[in-house]
């Protein structure tokens, strides 16, 4: 890929002293959508922390490229004003700030200036509307006391506000019942355009269904042991991982 | 003419270690304290049947009997109750209930320097009233505050006081409460401690049978900031409640003590008393000490205290920083948080200017 929108070199990362990821290489241009799929402890989840750059992580060898700039020592909110999301798997509750408050402090963060009140309210109430949520959770303290599903839902609506340029969704998917994966599935889908792209980590193919994936990669023990098309998809359904370990 | 202040504040009611050092608060050095008159306007006109004159005007009709000693220390008190300055006498009388808070601006600068203020609020049977007092002052005055406010809440009264303290950084605030929480009363006090060289308070309240004193205190400690907040609970009556929550952040080099007072007296059966401190400490240089008591001559009552100190969750503070919060926007929000359940008893006018304050504080943008 000549210019790719993420490029991820020979990445190796540890976590108190124990290697996570060993020479993890992966690329994800403009508009495509990847999918990463692999084991329990494979290191999805510590890839989708350090793209962030969660502090705990140590990255002791390789890079991480993002819009052509060396983001690897770069800290998160610099990440973030670059494009780059996350969607948590396990977000954080902060009681004392609300849902509200908070979008639009971290929306005024990113584009230097706080959006005037109203035009964010909108903008808010639209997107709750896309995901189903009772405009009630605006006014909810951030993430606390939401369900599993309504957590996820309040990433994915931080995400559609924020509208970042590549969003990382780990395990956005996990937790939710039917109708829930269906409602985040259309806000993603909905997000999608041929001017940003996704990496969803997934263990289902429940998303996959309304999200049509350009590219597979399975993680494995730290490194990416194959990649390819959506073929490989019925291939961890039949097969599982079983073969790269 | 000069007044001295240097005896020993804040004694606990029951000592603990003396090598602890943690038994009183002792000032560095005595702090010499010109009398002087206090000339700026701070007596709001009312339009309602709350009523409001000077301290020490011959209309007063409040006797509020403190029986037992109170304050940060005997000199502090009696320096106020000797010489005060300033202070208003209010009245809500019985039955009339006021929503629309009254706001007393105490305000410090080079010529009014000196601040002694007396302040009694009463409110009779069925009142209901909430008083804002607000103490500020000009940048680079040095001045000195030292108040005393006492509170009357007769039977199925309801009194909301909120403190709000924001003098400069060279400003000494010594503040005394005395509470009478009548029968089937309810006194709710809310603290905003912003600023000071040294910031003591000292807050003691007498809940009778079914009445309830509910406190919300926050604070900020910077630069070398000394907070010594005291609070004592005690409980008369049979079926007393009493509810503390302290939260507040230190950062640079200041410093912090919480002293709460869970005093259960013979007769306060069935009473419940709950008390809770939380110090988010933002610097390694910051000392912080919270010192819980709990004494009781009866069997049956429910006492609970919780005071813990940490850093900023790095979680919570990656999850920010995440969503393109910097580092210094991330913690401020999360300082704010802590503070929300102090912050959200606020007069909604007060709180944005509070949360200003807290922001730039935290940032080192402050002027004041």
């Amino acid at each position: 890929m000549a210019n790719p929108l993420l490029r991820i070199e020979n990445l190796q990362v540890e976590i108190d002293g124990k290697r996570i990821l060993n020479g993890l290489d992966l690329e994800v241009g403009l508009g495509e959508v990847h999918v990463l799929m692999g084991p329990n402890g494979a290191g999805k989840s510590t890839l989708a922390n350090v793209l962030m750059g969660h502090p705990s992580y140590e990255v002791v060898g390789g890079r991480i490229e993002f819009r052509g700039e060396d983001v690897t020592e770069m800290a998160p909110h610099e990440r973030a004003r670059l494009g780059l999301f996350l969607s948590f798997q396990y977000p954080q509750e902060i009681p004392g700030i609300t849902l509200a408050d908070f979008l639009r402090t971290a929306k005024g963060s990113g584009e230097g200036e706080q959006p005037g009140l109203l035009e964010f309210h909108k903008l808010l109430q639209e997107k709750m509307s896309v995901l189903e949520m009772d405009a009630k959770y605006a006014e909810r303290y951030l993430n606390h006391g939401f369900s599993g599903g309504e957590k996820k839902k309040s990433e994915i609506l931080q995400m559609l506000i924020l509208n970042p340029i590549l969003a990382v969704l780990d395990e956005t998917d996990s937790g939710l019942d039917i109708d829930a994966v269906q409602v985040v599935a259309k806000g993603v889908k909905g997000f999608h355009n041929p001017e940003n792209s996704l990496l969803i980590i997934t263990h289902h193919q429940s998303l996959l269904e309304h999200i049509a994936a350009d590219c597979v990669h399975f993680l494995v023990e730290g490194r990416i042991v194959e990649s390819g098309g959506k073929e490989l998809l019925a291939h961890v359904e039949e097969s599982g991982f079983a073969a790269y370990r | 003419m000069l007044k001295t202040i240097s005896a020993p504040m804040n004694r606990l009611p029951r000592l603990g270690y003396r090598w602890l050092k943690l038994n009183e608060y002792n000032i560095s050095e005595p702090l010499q304290v010109p009398l002087k008159p206090y000339t700026h306007a701070y007596l709001p006109q009312l339009d309602h049947e709350v009523k409001i004159n000077r301290a020490g005007s011959s209309v007063s009709r409040l006797k509020l009997l403190s029986e037992i000693p109170y304050g940060a220390s005997s000199e502090l008190v009696g320096l106020v109750e000797d010489h005060f300055n300033a202070g208003i006498e209010l009245l809500a009388p019985a039955g009339v209930a006021v929503s629309e808070p009254v706001v007393i601006p105490y305000h410090l600068d080079g010529e009014n320097d000196v601040l002694l203020d007396l302040n009694v609020v009463a409110a009779e049977r069925g009142a209901s009233v909430t008083v804002v007092m607000e103490y500020s002052s000009d940048e680079g005055s040095s001045t000195i505050h030292n108040g005393v406010t006492k509170i009357l809440a007769e039977e199925g009264a309801e009194v909301h006081l909120v403190k709000i303290q924001r003098l400069n950084d060279q400003g000494a605030h010594f503040d005394s409460l005395y509470v009478e929480a009548s029968p089937y009363s309810t006194v709710r006090f809310s603290q905003v401690e912003l600023g000071g060289k040294f910031s003591i308070t000292n807050y003691l309240s007498r809940v009778a049978d079914n009445a309830a004193t509910l406190t919300k205190s926050m604070y900020l400690g910077d630069g070398e900031r000394v907070l010594d907040l005291s609070y004592h609970m005690i409980h008369t009556g049979f079926r007393s409640t009493s509810d503390l929550l302290v939260k507040g952040a230190l950062k640079d080099k200041s410093r912090k003590v919480f002293r709460g007072t869970l005093d259960f007296k013979r007769g306060a059966r069935l009473s419940e008393g709950n008390e809770e401190e939380y110090a988010l400490l933002l610097d390694p240089d910051v000392s912080s000490s919270a010192i819980p008591l709990l004494l009781s001559e009866e069997d049956d009552i429910m006492g609970g205290h919780a005071a813990s100190a940490g850093k900023v969750d790095a979680n919570q503070l990656f999850y920010l920083m995440s969503r393109g919060l910097s580092q210094e926007e991330a913690t401020v929000s999360l300082v704010k948080a802590a503070c929300w359940p102090v912050l959200a008893e606020l007069p909604r006018q007060v709180r944005s200017q509070i949360e200003g304050e807290l922001e730039a504080r935290l940032t080192d943008q402050c002027t004041t």
